[in-house]
């Protein structure tokens, strides 16, 4: 017997723990829910398929927070390249549905405008932004997650900031 | 921080807070067969041009290949030198499947209890009986067996006298029967990762228990330090060999460069600790990478080693099947040898038909077949979900 099967069961204790995290961090790229848990299901189905890749155990986290990132990233592309050929309106399982009557009301407007704005920025941008103000993770630990170097990190935390700073009329 | 940064802080914390966890949808059930990757959409087309030709080419070669004889239903297995004609392997459905070896047909199902979720097989030395080990991830880890009956039925699964092995989260990870067909080794990988650890024999006719411990537990150490039990075969009937993993199949980061050992535990002696079983062969640089091993009563190992792979960097491997001596470790004849691609997974076996004289070979979704004189024969419509004959 391969260890494909005696992963399988660990595997999924990594995502009982971590699933509602990761589905948040998820919908922070894409927008909505539907969307996060289709990005997680995924990084869980393909973990299982690459799970000879996997990291030691204190590496696991930031191993599935980037795997979470990448899928967020192909959603991102997806519906990218479906706005420029024009066929948004035809691909419904590649629209972001709206966000509901629900979610809408406890975002302020005030968060609105900042989350637009967010979503204005250059996706590198974007991530390190989130990683840093949601997740509260270091310079070291998104670079971990990102596959930068640490200086990386800083300046375009930097930069991000400050284009969200100008976005909103304040000074970073 | 600043005012932008406590602003942009609030918002993604509201917005995250905006997913409702009790609506999450649950996580999809994992596959047991090897995982395939999906491919783009526009793969699709030219997959489905693909296996037509594939298919005709096939049955042209089966037709040539075997005679036309109607797979009905499981017959005795031949004597010896005969390729088995069925196999078993799990379905994602909660079956075993009761396969052609000629054609991939499914010829019969066995379904597993309900609520038990089957790991892995292993056949007996008739050919007929097949044991199963779970998961305790949904229930008791046991041991199930049914059989093929002469006509060709298949009776219901039912857990074995002694079948309960190890506790919750533990794993059924490999099981061997012995070459009388009365006692089946077990062996049993801990709750979190790692490998087995722990090596059970079971006496088919009574139930009784020997029990052999590993090492240290991978988790908590980092470092690789125990004995574990990558694959087990009989070498005679008083006799478990098995070969212990190269570095806990690099899944660890922390391992060392170990390379793999077979060692051997005498049963009679009643159990006690892997570490102090026979060495058959250990550390040797022409052996560093053994996956899988079946043991004869001849004195001959059979071994799957891996070449020129690594989790971290290569997906290209030669893989070699050959036979060497378990006095020495001459290599007597290499019995196959293919580079192959794998992709992320390096997972593969060798098994053993009741005469030992035909090899199932699987790695992934690479290299699947069974060895007729040194020549693959590819499994047809195989899932690959753990086969054995």
């Amino acid at each position: 017997m391969g260890q494909t099967e005696l992963v399988t069961a660990s595997v999924a204790a990594v995502f009982r723990t971590y699933h509602d995290d990761l589905v948040r961090l998820a919908v922070l790229f894409v927008g909505d829910q539907p969307t996060a848990e289709d990005v997680v299901q995924d990084v869980y189905v393909k973990m299982h398929a690459r799970w000879s890749k996997l990291p030691g155990p204190d590496e696991v986290l930031p191993y599935v927070r980037a795997a979470v990132l990448n899928g967020s990233r192909s959603v991102l592309r997806r519906r990218s390249l479906a706005h420029r050929v024009g066929v948004l309106q035809r691909v419904s399982a590649i629209v972001p549905p709206l966000p509901s009557a629900e979610s809408e009301a406890i975002l302020s407007e005030d968060r609105r405008r900042v989350l637009a704005a967010l979503a204005g920025l250059s996706r590198r941008r974007r991530e390190v932004l989130v990683l840093r103000y949601y997740l509260g993770l270091s310079e070291a630990e998104i670079a971990a997650v990102l596959g930068v170097s640490a200086g990386t990190v800083k300046s375009t935390a930097a930069r991000g900031l400050a284009a969200l700073a100008r976005e909103l009329g304040e000074e970073a | 921080m600043t005012r932008t940064e406590d602003r942009l802080a609030d918002a993604l914390r509201a917005k995250a807070a905006t997913v409702r966890a009790d609506r999450h949808r649950p996580l999809p059930e994992p596959s047991r067969s090897r995982a395939r990757h999906r491919a783009g959409i526009w793969l699709a087309p030219l997959a489905a041009a693909t296996a037509v030709v594939l298919v005709a080419v096939t049955a042209i070669l089966l037709t040539h290949l075997y005679p036309r004889t109607k797979p009905s239903v499981p017959q005795a297995p031949s004597p010896v030198s005969a390729t088995p004609k069925y196999y078993a392997e799990f379905w994602n459905g909660g079956q075993v499947m009761i396969r052609s070896t000629a054609t991939g047909k499914v010829v019969r199902w066995a379904p597993e209890p309900a609520g038990v979720f089957g790991m892995i097989l292993a056949a007996g030395p008739d050919g007929r009986t097949f044991y199963m080990g779970t998961a305790a991830q949904r229930s008791v880890n046991a041991i199930y067996s049914f059989r093929l009956t002469a006509s060709g039925a298949v009776t219901p699964m039912r857990k074995i006298d002694g079948g309960v092995v190890g506790s919750t989260g533990e794993m059924v990870y490999g099981l061997a029967v012995s070459p009388d067909g009365t006692e089946l080794a077990v062996a049993v990988a801990g709750a979190r990762y790692g490998l087995a650890q722990t090596l059970v024999v079971i006496d088919l006719r009574t139930g009784a228990h020997h029990v052999w411990q590993g090492g240290l537990p991978l988790w908590e150490n980092h470092l690789y330090e125990g004995v574990n039990i990558q694959d087990l075969s009989w070498s005679g009937n008083q006799r478990v060999d098995f070969v212990t993993s190269w570095c806990g199949n690099e899944f660890f980061a922390y391992c060392g460069p170990k390379t793999a050992q077979v060692r051997a535990v005498n049963v009679a002696s009643g159990g006690g600790s892997l570490a102090a079983s026979t060495v058959v062969l250990g550390d040797l640089a022409r052996f560093p990478k053994i996956t899988s091993m079946v043991a004869d009563q001849q004195g001959h190992l059979t071994i799957m080693q891996v070449a020129g792979w690594s989790v971290r960097t290569g997906t290209v491997a030669t893989v070699t099947v050959e036979q060497v001596s378990a006095a020495d470790g001459s290599v007597q004849r290499v019995l196959y040898r293919r580079r192959v691609t794998v992709d992320a997974n390096l997972d593969g076996s060798l098994i053993a038909d009741p005469s030992g004289q035909h090899l199932l070979l699987w790695i992934d979704d690479s290299l699947h077949g069974w060895l007729d004189h040194g020549v693959l024969r590819p499994m047809q419509n195989g899932q690959l979900g753990n086969p054995v004959w």
